[in-house]
């Protein structure tokens, strides 16, 4: 199976070089040709965020085209940003449209694993988990990292509850709370702040050993949070990085 | 409103400084939200378990508003007979200047005494701060706008207007203005200074002014939430009654109202409130051989000024009309990553990312009202908190687009685009 690798770029700008490592290791463990798209740019949510969208139409053709070119049979990315982006914002707006998949990385590990249920060591720690807000509440995507993280002999997952979810039949996901990250584009003096409070207001209390995000730019505001609140008990692990430390 | 003296690099850099120096740092601010917070959704949980039925009212709401909003000229219309045929006296005041001057000139000359309820409306024209410039002696009366008043402020939440102070903080600041010396650790006593404080202002008041949550078009009705018993006391006690209400708020009938009123107060965290006000217009009695007279225990004239200041213009505007949806109920705030540590630093007139919309079509316009624009994490649990599924963060993002067009975008995202997408020139 040919997977393209999309938002490599993004996880080196953010300088989360372990974070990308451990998704090119987890996919090779999968036995996958993996393929990516030389120069490329960020092709995410965050022109559209940014309100710079129509300008930079032309690299969304041009990443079109490349994935013509490579013809991969899926595009996966960290990223929830391509794939709203891909699947709802530039077909919907700009009909734009990719003839493969693309979907976020935690989905392809999913669907793997049910096809081959992998063997797993049992990790006896507790994992708190950010459902990343693109990925969960905008396009309801909650169930691939929590299937993947079923498999885990002995983790504790730990998932933020809202305490009117079941009376309003919200999944509680839809309810976590946002550690910011958007904020490094626009204000990222108060993005600090934001970041640091999540910290303190979420992971904190809950005491998890481990915690990350489904969404890597989720991900990135969790690991800045812990530094600026400079909490050094909890420590951020990209789901990723949770599989090669299990993964026999 | 658009502010053409201040560079827009200028309006960020201030619109920063106060949101990082008053707000993201201030440890107390981020105490006060936190409690805040917490005791939102456990009163939140005990009312949708009470009435559980309240979760269906968000569907009807939604309806009912959107039908409001696109007949919205139509209804403001109904709302002038009906007023009217009250004996009530209508205006519409086509933007805050307009509506400040109407209601100075029913309040008159010379100083008067004003007792005042909580309004946001009446923030967006600053018309507490205009009528004192005229001479006029005017107070808030709700607790946490009068708290707002006293340490010459602005409203921190749609709903609760100094929910960024701590009680001890509270206790110090009424401490001052009583010149009592009250304990820090008693919300009771704090308030009971207020009470004490304010009632001589009740009872010798002019003129009483506040907003409301829903008025219903058919009959001219005024519904207005409160628990604390000040607006039943400002639209009693004086002489004359004004209220100033944005015309949004305006729905078809009196069940639509209610509907309304009732969705507003359970997604605030209310079981039910204290008091819900209807008022039709003014004082009468026809106790003595059937003939109506006006005064009799409550205010002889009741004025009812809408104010416009954008709204119907924006009523027709497809990609932004939402932003009229919202009833103010500031359910969204307490799940705001942003207001946790800022609270109403965060926006100018409005707080939160629905206050960054309407600060920047209502009250301030695109240019004063794009810092808060910026400010938004685009996280969209404010959407899913919202009763009315108003969807501000999809909003949000459309309406930078414009001001970047506008070149109203703060330096760092022109800095954003140049370090992902290169020079794209």
């Amino acid at each position: 199976m040919k997977v393209l690798l999309s938002g490599v770029i993004n996880l080196k700008h953010t300088n989360q070089i372990d974070v990308l490592d451990s998704i090119l290791n987890t996919l090779k463990k999968l036995d996958v040709e993996l393929s990516f798209i030389d120069g490329e740019v960020m092709c995410g949510e965050a022109s559209i965020n940014l309100g710079i969208s129509e300008k930079i139409l032309p690299i969304f053709k041009s990443f079109k085209e490349k994935v013509e070119e490579i013809k991969p049979d899926v595009i996966v990315s960290a990223y929830a940003a391509g794939v709203a982006k891909w699947t709802r914002d530039l077909p919907n707006n700009y009909g734009l449209k990719l003839s493969v998949p693309y979907i976020h990385v935690s989905e392809f590990f999913a669907e793997q694993f049910s096809k081959k249920k992998p063997d797993f060591a049992p990790f006896p720690h507790s994992y708190f988990i950010q459902h990343g807000c693109t990925l969960g509440r905008k396009l309801k995507r909650f169930s691939a990292i929590r299937e993947i993280l079923k498999l885990i002999p002995e983790l504790e997952v730990m998932e933020e509850d809202y305490p009117t979810a079941e009376i309003e039949g919200f999944d509680p996901a839809e309810f976590n709370s946002c550690p910011g990250s958007w904020l490094n584009f626009t204000q990222p003096d108060l993005g600090d702040y934001v970041k640091e409070n999540y910290v303190l207001d979420i992971l904190v209390p809950r005491k998890p050993e481990y915690a990350g995000s489904t969404c890597a730019n989720g991900h990135f505001g969790i690991r800045q949070g812990l530094e600026i609140a400079e909490i050094n008990t909890i420590k951020p692990l990209y789901f990723t990085q949770l599989l090669e430390k299990v993964w026999k | 409103m658009e502010n053409k003296e201040k560079d827009i690099k200028q309006i960020h850099n201030e619109y920063m400084s106060e949101i990082i120096a008053d707000g993201a740092e201030n440890e107390t601010l981020r105490t006060a939200i936190r409690r805040a917070r917490e005791a939102y959704r456990k009163n939140l949980k005990k009312a949708l378990e009470t009435f559980p039925e309240s979760v269906e009212y968000k569907e009807k709401a939604r309806k009912i508003k959107e039908y409001a909003i696109d007949h919205l000229e139509e209804l403001i219309e109904k709302t002038k007979e009906a007023v009217e045929r009250n004996h009530g006296h209508f205006y519409l005041a086509k933007d805050a200047k307009e509506a400040n001057e109407i209601i100075s000139r029913i309040v008159g000359k010379p100083k008067k005494i004003i007792v005042k309820g909580k309004s946001l409306t009446t923030e967006e024209t600053e018309l507490r701060q205009y009528l004192q410039k005229e001479g006029h002696e005017v107070w808030e009366t709700d607790l946490g706008e009068f708290l707002v008043q006293i340490r010459e402020g602005r409203p921190m939440h749609m709903l609760a207007p100094s929910v960024d102070l701590t009680r001890e903080e509270a206790a110090k600041l009424i401490s001052k203005i009583t010149g009592e010396n009250l304990p820090e650790d008693k919300i009771e006593t704090s308030v009971a200074a207020v009470r004490r404080f304010l009632r001589e202002k009740f009872t010798n008041a002019d003129i009483g002014i506040a907003g409301a949550n829903s008025i219903a078009a058919e009959t001219g009705t005024l519904f207005i939430i409160e628990n604390e018993g000040n607006i039943k006391l400002t639209a009693s006690l004086p002489e004359k009654f004004i209220a100033l209400v944005g015309v949004e708020k305006i729905v078809p009938t009196l069940d639509d109202a209610f509907h309304m009123v009732k969705t507003t107060w359970r997604f605030a965290n209310y079981q039910v409130p204290s008091y819900v006000h209807m008022i039709s217009g003014p004082s009468k009695t026809g106790d003595i051989e059937k003939v109506t007279t006006y005064g009799a225990h409550g205010p002889k004239e009741f004025h009812l000024v809408l104010l416009d200041n954008g709204r119907i213009e924006l009523s027709k505007n497809k990609d932004f009309k939402e932003i009229l949806y919202c009833m103010k109920c500031g359910a969204c705030m307490y799940e705001c990553p942003v207001f946790w540590v800022t609270a109403g630093h965060f926006g100018k007139s409005y707080p939160g990312g629905i206050g960054a919309l309407w600060d920047a079509f209502i009250a301030k316009g695109f240019k004063e009202g794009a810092p808060s624009v910026y400010s938004c994490a685009i996280c969209d649990r404010c959407r899913v908190r919202c009763p009315l599924n108003i969807d501000t963060a999809k909003m949000i993002i459309k309406l930078r687009k414009i001001l970047y067009e506008k070149g109203y975008a703060p330096t760092t995202v022109k800095e954003a685009e140049k370090q992902f997408f290169g020079d794209i020139e």
